[in-house]
């Protein structure tokens, strides 16, 4: 029972967030004493008017990718400083590029060993988006929708479970792992659909063995008395809420008598590995994530702060790039090694890169959503390669722009996800998996 | 007896569509082309002078005006792309919110559901223009381009296409079949949607499933194409039937204790391209019957008891196959993640 300590470290998770968190993931529920009576005004409004619009059939496409392992740069990583290098500009400060397996493309002298998996790489130099600050861009590249006060929007975990469903019936299908893994969400899906909040991926899933001084038979004998409780006020109030909740439930138990539950142990992995993986939370959280694609698990975001580098920016770069670049290379090999990388698409992600002018006394980069560098690896992507260019400072895409939407709607594609399927919100409203955003084929072949 | 049933009710229920639907048709001259004048053409037609001599450019370069220009469409792709709604951009810009920053007409009125489900119906039952043709131009290729361009929804990467070619002239595999087999431990589903091919794979609670979980396969054997074992509790014993499902391409294995006695069995395999042997007892004799293999491309032999020259000897014998064998790590970085910040000199 870690509940407490998970409540004081305060760099983990801070406790609203915690709260929240296990709400919508854990629970299953939104803010439900406020949103009831909205939710129950729309379910009334939706009874009465015929001419709402219904979803087709969904038909899904072939896919070249199961699951998804999403790395997230929260911050806003440096391109020039990481994947899109400018060797000899005036911009580029003090950091070198360096080789890679892959013919012509040179990365940042961080990430010599990300250098040696980069034919399994493709990198999207070309990626822009038009949200130049953190929430908003965040939102952005997880829902492809900007932020609106009106609705909001599945993340594309959340699109990849409500689409495609779940595999492994016993464990969730959607997983965030690390502090700030609270971006993704159900949006408007049913709750069930959100990510499962790992705060640390060291202690796992929390609290969920039955308590020892508790009988199985015992067990069941609460839980019926529950369900009789609960009898009338589910049959009276029966909203998506209300139903959530009792989802929660069921997948709480299931999971609880599930040998699948190991999935969220890393104590059961070889030190050496852990070792490599890096003993950080990230690094860890990467062995998380595999893990749990391992055990079919569908979508694991694994989140990294504190790439805002204002002011700091070469310092920050010489502290946080190596050890992300031991981290990401050993999950690439891990996954390769055990033939899950043919199924895993990696994506690497961040909301936007930083200003190609060194700033702010010589040593820092501004938010700068015109161009940047995200990359994607596996899942039937044809690696080694560098996808689109930017000028020779970085500053402008010059060649096969990338907009965010496109991204998701190449991950879509990739899974089987029809990006033109029309889903309709509860209040009627269409939605698509990657809004308009058209899948970039050419990274297939 | 039941399938007389079927049959009849199936054919009652045609013609009742079929009734419908006839009363339904959507003509385009009297239903859809109103609406195109009056809220699409002031933007959407050939150039012109308007009344203060400035020329007019149809925007976004998308002309409404003539039937090839509609089927073209403007840079966005082919506006109307006849049976699909859902990738026809007339349809998707009209049937957007209207606050939604693309809703067309851009300036006016929005349509109104009517009229929007009246477009929606049309293009569904295949945007019939009738005799119209209006404006002429733009050239047959030009059409047929954007229309190719709209309807490349499909991914055609080596593996989709060997499922295809693999699936020709195969009847689907029977319900009950699939049926049976299903649980809430084995996934069976067809390997792209559509196919006859199966993927079959154990994907919860593995280590509960033993041969006999297997009997229900035997059915499907010739439909299965994918097969997941990993983690499993199967033995030697289960491959004498994988090793007649003709149709096997991948075949993932890891984490059993199947041993080099098993593999023999798996020698007359001729499609496998995928075998999966990470973390299993398998040695250096059991790829001799691996090696005679022909199409296998992926071969994973991490922790297993091959020794490095039993590896080297499948890659002289095996040139094509990618062999997958050490798991190279990064030497650990001592001061990752302690948060230790070193100083830039």
């Amino acid at each position: 029972m870690n509940i407490k300590e998970l409540f004081q470290k305060s760099d983990e998770c801070c406790r609203r967030d915690f709260m929240s968190g296990a709400a919508s993931g854990l629970l299953a529920v939104g803010a439900m004493p406020v949103l009831s009576g909205f939710a129950a005004a729309q379910d009334k409004q939706k009874k009465q008017g015929k001419g709402k619009p219904v979803d087709k059939p969904l038909v899904l496409g072939p896919a070249t990718a199961k699951n998804v392992i999403y790395l997230y740069m929260s911050g806003g990583i440096s391109h020039i400083d990481t994947f899109d290098t400018k060797p000899g500009a005036d911009n580029q400060g003090p950091i070198e590029s360096i080789k890679t397996n892959a013919d012509g493309v040179r990365i940042s002298q961080y990430f010599p060993e990300l250098a040696k998996h980069m034919d399994k790489i493709a990198l999207i130099n070309s990626m822009s988006s038009t949200q130049g600050a953190h929430a908003q861009g965040r939102y952005f590249m997880h829902t492809s929708y900007p932020m609106r006060g009106t609705i909001k929007h599945p993340s594309i975990g959340a699109w990849l479970n409500r689409m495609s469903g779940k595999t492994n019936p016993a464990l969730p299908g959607h997983v965030g792992i690390g502090a700030g893994a609270n971006t993704a969400s159900a949006g408007f899906f049913e709750s069930k659909f959100a990510p499962l909040p790992i705060g640390n991926p060291e202690s796992g899933l929390q609290d969920s063995k039955r308590h020892g001084s508790v009988s199985e038979d015992r067990f069941s004998r609460r839980l019926a008395k529950l369900a009789e409780m609960n009898k009338a006020f589910t049959s009276k109030f029966n909203d998506r809420k209300v139903r959530g909740y009792d989802d929660m439930y069921q997948e709480a138990l299931r999971l609880m008598k599930s040998d699948d539950l190991a999935a969220f142990d890393i104590g059961k992995e070889p030190k050496e590995l852990r070792d490599a993986y890096g003993r950080n939370q990230f690094g860890q959280g990467c062995l998380l994530a595999r893990r749990l694609i391992e055990h079919n698990v569908r979508f694991v975001e694994v989140v990294s702060g504190g790439w805002d580098t204002h002011t700091n920016n070469f310092d920050a770069m010489e502290d946080r790039c190596p050890p992300l670049d031991q981290s990401i290379a050993t999950l690439l090999a891990d996954l390769e090694v055990r033939g899950l990388l043919d199924d895993t698409m990696v994506v690497f992600a961040t909301e936007f890169g930083r200003t190609p002018d060194i700033v702010n006394n010589g040593n820092g980069r501004n938010h700068f959503p015109k161009a940047f560098t995200c990359w994607l690896a596996g899942g039937g992507i044809v690696g080694g390669r560098a996808y689109g260019k930017t000028d020779a400072k970085g500053a402008n895409v010059i060649e096969n722009p990338v907009p965010v939407p496109d991204l998701n709607a190449t991950i879509a594609h990739a899974l089987g996800l029809p990006t033109e399927h029309i889903i309709h919100s509860p209040s009627g409203r269409p939605f698509r998996v990657a809004h308009k955003g058209k899948p970039i084929r050419a990274l297939f072949a | 007896m039941r399938s007389i049933q079927v049959l009849v009710l199936s054919a009652i229920a045609g013609v009742c569509c079929l009734g419908e639907a006839a009363a339904q048709t959507v003509n385009f001259r009297r239903h859809i082309l109103p609406i195109l004048k009056t809220s699409c053409f002031k933007c959407h037609q050939e150039a012109y002078k308007d009344s203060g001599g400035r020329t007019k450019k149809p925007k976004g370069g998308l002309r409404l005006d003539g039937k090839g220009w509609i089927l073209k469409g403007g840079k966005n792709g082919a506006s109307v792309v006849p049976g699909k709604s859902s990738v026809s951009v007339l349809y998707g810009r009209i049937s957007l919110d209207a606050d939604d920053d693309d809703i067309m007409p851009a300036k006016g009125d929005v349509l109104s559901k009517s009229k929007v489900a009246l477009v929606e119906r049309w293009i569904t039952q295949g945007a019939n223009f009738g005799s119209w043709t209006g404006k002429s131009g733009p050239g047959a290729a030009a059409v047929k381009k954007a229309q190719a361009a709209s309807n490349l929804t499909k991914l055609a990467t080596p593996t989709l296409k060997l499922y295809e070619d693999l699936a020709k002239g195969m009847k689907p595999p029977l319900p009950q079949a699939v049926k049976r087999a299903t649980g809430k431990k084995c996934q069976v589903v067809p390997v792209v949607p559509g196919s006859a091919l199966l993927r079959v794979a154990f994907i919860s609670n593995e280590s509960s499933v033993r041969n006999k979980d297997l009997v229900n396969l035997a059915q499907l054997a010739s439909h299965i194409t994918s097969l997941g074992l990993a983690k499993t509790r199967i033995t030697d014993d289960a491959l004498d039937s994988i090793g007649r499902m003709k149709k096997l391409t991948r075949l993932d294995l890891n984490r059993t204790a199947i041993s080099d006695e098993g593999l023999v069995k798996l020698a007359n395999l001729t499609e496998l391209r995928h075998l999966n042997l990470h973390s299993t007892d398998i040695t250096d004799e059991g790829l001799q019957a691996i090696a005679q293999l022909p199409k296998l491309e992926k071969l994973f032999l991490w922790n297993t008891k091959v020794t490095p020259d039993g590896v080297k000897k499948i890659r002289r014998l095996l040139p094509r196959t990618k062999v997958s064998y050490e798991l190279v790590l990064p030497t650990p970085d001592p001061t990752a993640g302690s948060n230790s910040r070193r100083r830039r000199r």
